[in-house]
């Protein structure tokens, strides 16, 4: 695992606990975003390892690593033609939920629609922001277990524009 | 099918995944609605409401499963909205400063 990811997925765990009484939201919003963060920035390494290469030139490295876009990347990951295995499929599903609690964390001032019908009204609980900090390293030793030719058809997928 | 029919229908199937999945005696209830994900795509809010917390989070394995088993069980009957699911417990840890106050 890259230290940055294995760094981030530690430091939402800090945000997460931080206080000791109640959480501030604040921690927990940074505490559901930096785990989001840390799988996209995980997939978008595992594309540019595997397509351009380690220890490669920053300047055909970078393009690469900054080529996947979220929303497409969501959409993608749930093809059947790119879930073929159970753990393709797992990440996919981990990503997509990710990335819609992300998205809460840092854009939307509501509680999360079912905490206003239920007993709580937060936009995310502590323990539902450790739930999904544990989803994120998940789903990142999902990715660091794929096999080489797994890696290669993903980050293929990921980066290429097909024609329709 | 009208849309409540299909609603109602999804609504059957993930909270049988669910209760397949977790047992049915840590759960008080499930709710099932429909929601627009970010981009506004139709999705399914699935809750899992617990009688009581976990001594430890739940796990992310866990609400991994959860999600997949929703899955799974929409697309059985061509849903093929995603379930974004949340537990919830009466111990649970809410943020201390929830309201925005002008």
């Amino acid at each position: 695992m890259w230290s940055l990811v294995q760094h981030q997925l530690a430091n939402a765990r800090l945000l997460a606990t931080l206080e000791k009484r109640r959480p501030r939201q604040a921690s927990l919003r940074r505490g559901v975003s930096t785990a989001y963060y840390a799988v996209f920035q995980s997939l978008c390494v595992t594309c540019a390892d595997t397509l351009v290469g380690k220890g490669k030139p920053w300047d055909v490295f970078t393009p690469v690593f900054r080529s996947l876009e979220h929303g497409r990347v969501a959409h993608t990951l749930l093809q059947s033609s790119v879930a073929t295995t159970s753990e393709l499929k797992r990440f996919g599903l981990a990503f997509k939920e990710l990335q819609a609690a992300r998205e809460w964390a840092d854009y939307n001032p509501e509680p999360r629609p079912s905490f206003e019908e239920g007993r709580k009204s937060s936009p995310f609980t502590r323990e539902e922001t450790l739930t999904l900090i544990g989803l994120a390293e998940e789903a990142v030793a999902i990715l660091d277990g794929l096999n080489e030719d797994a890696r290669l058809r993903l980050a293929t997928r990921l980066v290429a524009r097909m024609r329709n | 099918m009208s849309h409540s029919e299909k609603d109602q229908r999804a609504e059957a199937v993930v909270k049988s995944a669910i209760l397949r999945l977790l047992g049915g005696d840590s759960i008080d209830r499930v709710e099932v609605r429909a929601v627009e994900d970010q981009g506004g795509e139709p999705g399914l809010a699935v809750t899992i409401f617990l009688h009581k917390a976990p001594s430890e989070p739940m796990p992310g394995s866990l609400l991994l499963d959860a999600i997949a088993a929703a899955a799974t069980a929409l697309r059985e009957i061509d849903d093929l909205r995603f379930p974004f699911v949340t537990f919830l417990a009466p111990e649970y840890e809410a943020a201390e400063d929830t309201r925005h106050t002008a």
